[in-house]
């Protein structure tokens, strides 16, 4: 079983290299809906200096989570046009289909198959950093993107700090909520370090020194139905002023629940992650504010880390950035629905 | 006697449910209000119609784990269309057809093939999700307009249509297995394959059938999920399929096949709504909801067996003692 699930996935990422190799020599241009003058500002200047000079093309792996999620799709597209700008690299998507022991096989194949950089965007930081730490021993350079527990200390890092993302979202929440205001809190699944960070900000930043009373508080796994559900319910037996989520998702599934009760403008919703659905409800008065975590200016980082660690301009083999989160309210979200509408995830 | 014994389960699982239902509405008062309850309805109601497809399917003996997926891939794909055309009747039918075609996918190999039909549907997941996923990029569908019609509206202002969707389905899931040959045939299959052949019925095509309409169940399922979101989201369906069957085992759908009701699986659903819904009334702790909803599941699986086999023995009994008379 074991042997055959890993042959499936040699072929798989025989195919995709193929693929990944067929675009960039055929049609340079056709990276689908994504800005392609994005990279130019960061990439351009290095594209050129030391191709062929150690080894012709870098092969660079990049393994998000989940291809099915919007943020990993959106990192992975971002990525690909990124690495576009570097003649000298190649990137490989393969993905962990959200299971751990994917991502951990998808790890060895990488390392087995001589890849010269891994890009991981990890399901479960604690649980890899062991074999990262391994394979980074064995000369397989690696990084972290979007979310690491800072526990390999030569694996290079581009994350924005899920506690940021949550201090930006929850100071806007406390400008606008009354001292002893009623909230409701959505969370992410069980045990997951972004929505644990984001909920340890809103107590540190909004909840810690008020009298604001938390009403209920349930995992909703990230997910619209499971926010509207409890929302729906909520809404029976309490007087709510706030929904504090720790997604949009699960965030746009209370608004939807209190646009049936007629109760949506009595109530603020706050969100995380920025996306196109975050920025429609923001732009429609129905979601307050939310934060983003910004695909492309990670992806644009993380290119160029790589690139620095394989072309041995960086001595030390790895470099850990934390990128700036931006908050989006109804004052800046035009610029927002433009971007999303420019590069295809939103449309009309 | 298959009719009676299938009556009495139904009458234990009413039993449980008006029990829950006392105790839920002294834990708490706000629970017996109508927009209460009828929040419960819509919130079981997408779960529902996935269980009564789940439910016809497990009657024949298999088992269909693409439901969920599926509802997610054709609910999604809908949107797409809707939002193209603005033309709800016709995304509508695209998304019945998705459903239908899939669905008969999976019948040509269960029921053509022979191969398991928990490979083949579990099979079918994947490919669903990763037809829809790579057809939108991973992206969610946004701004579908009045296609939330399909989820958000009332019918005469008071009901909501989820909830007549439900009870359209239900109504459709009834009669096809009390009152049409198909029906019969499906318990018949489900009940005694061999006999069932040898009965002279069609197996192969009443099984085939059976998946299409799954397919076409779980389809319209994920359309008013959807409509309900007010967004195209591939993967709101996952876990649908399990829930599904969750519920139409509690309603007393034998696993083995043979066996089950509409109705029952009605109740089912209903049963894990209100256990879900008085849990968030009372803000019970997100882990605590978990243990509890398990174990009250297991309960009244295991207080609706008990009772039902009291009632068999009894009339095994019965039909012994008629036996020797007529010696």
């Amino acid at each position: 079983m074991k042997k055959r699930l890993l042959s499936v996935l040699l072929a798989a990422a025989m195919v995709a290299t193929m693929l990944a190799g067929c675009s960039s020599k055929t049609e340079p241009e056709q990276p689908a809906n994504t800005e392609t003058e994005a990279p130019a500002e960061t990439g351009e200047a290095d594209a050129q200096a030391p191709a062929g000079e150690t080894k012709d093309v870098y092969k660079v792996a990049f393994l998000p989570t989940d291809m099915s999620a919007t943020f990993a799709s959106w990192l992975a597209e971002e990525l690909v046009t990124a690495f576009e700008a570097y003649d000298d690299m190649e990137l490989t998507v393969m993905d962990s289909k959200n299971s751990l022991e994917t991502q951990l096989s998808n790890m060895e194949t990488c390392v087995s198959q001589g890849y010269d950089y891994v890009i991981l965007l990890p399901l479960e930081p604690a649980a890899e950093d062991d074999y990262v730490a391994q394979y980074i021993e064995e000369g397989t350079p690696f990084m972290n993107i979007n979310l690491d527990d800072f526990g390999v200390e030569k694996a290079s890092s581009v994350i924005a700090n899920p506690y940021d993302l949550g201090t930006v979202v929850a100071e806007v929440a406390k400008a606008n909520l009354p001292d002893d205001a009623n909230v409701v809190i959505l969370l992410g699944p069980s045990g997951n370090t972004d929505s644990i960070e984001r909920r340890r900000a809103y107590d540190d930043v909004l909840l810690k020194d008020s009298n604001i009373t938390v009403l209920d508080e349930q995992l909703g796994d990230w997910e619209k139905s499971k926010g509207m559900n409890f929302m729906t319910d909520w809404l029976q037996v309490h007087e709510i002023d706030a929904v504090l989520s720790m997604n949009d998702a699960m965030a746009i599934g209370a608004i939807e629940a209190a646009k049936e009760a007629n109760k949506l403008d009595d109530i603020q919703f706050y969100g995380v992650d920025g996306l196109a659905d975050a920025a429609v409800a923001i732009a429609d008065g129905e979601l307050d504010a939310t934060a983003l975590q910004d695909a492309k200016v990670m992806a644009e980082e993380g290119a160029r880390i790589v690139h620095e660690v394989l072309t041995g301009e960086n001595t030390e083999g790895f470099e850990k950035v934390q990128i700036p989160v931006t908050l989006i309210t109804s004052d800046n979200v035009d610029e927002f629905i433009t971007r999303y509408t420019e590069n295809g995830m939103l449309s009309e | 006697m298959k009719s009676m014994k299938v009556d009495m389960k139904k009458y234990s699982l009413i039993l449980i449910l008006i029990g829950m239902m006392i105790v839920c509405s002294l834990l708490n008062s706000s629970f017996m209000s109508g927009t209460n309850l009828m929040n419960i309805l819509k919130q079981v109601s997408i779960v529902t119609i996935c269980s009564f497809a789940q439910g016809m399917i497990i009657i024949t003996g298999d088992i269909d784990l693409s439901i969920g997926y599926l509802a997610g891939m054709a609910g999604t794909f809908a949107c797409i269309v809707f939002v193209a055309t603005q033309n709800l009747f016709l995304a509508f039918m695209v998304g019945v057809l998705i459903g239908a075609v899939v669905g008969a996918i999976n019948g040509l190999f269960v029921a053509y093939f022979k191969l398991p039909a928990f490979i083949v549907t579990l099979a079918m997941q994947t490919v669903c999700f990763g037809i829809i996923c790579r057809y939108t990029g991973g992206q969610n569908v946004y701004k579908i307009g009045n296609f939330k019609a399909l989820g958000q509206s009332t019918v005469a202002g008071l009901i909501p249509i989820t909830v007549v969707f439900m009870v359209i389905m239900f109504i459709i899931t009834h009669v096809i297995l009390k009152y049409t040959k198909f029906g019969r045939y499906l318990y018949a299959i489900g009940g005694n394959k061999e006999a069932a052949i040898a009965a002279g019925i069609q197996v192969v095509k009443v099984k085939w059938s059976a998946f299409i309409i799954s397919g076409v169940f779980a389809a319209i399922a994920g359309m008013v999920m959807m409509g309900r979101l007010n967004a195209g989201i591939p993967g709101e369906g996952q876990g649908y399929e399990t829930d599904a069957i969750t519920a139409t085992v509690i309603g007393g759908t034998s696993f083995a096949g043979g066996a089950g009701t509409a109705f029952g699986t009605f109740l089912g659903s209903v049963i894990i709504g209100v256990l879900n819904n008085i849990m968030n009334l009372m803000g019970v702790d997100s882990y605590i909801q978990m243990i509890t909803k398990g174990l009250i599941i297991i309960g009244a699986v295991l207080v609706d067996s008990l009772s039902k086999q009291g009632k068999t023995s009894i009339k095994i009994m019965a039909s012994s003692s008629d036996a020797k008379k007529t010696k």
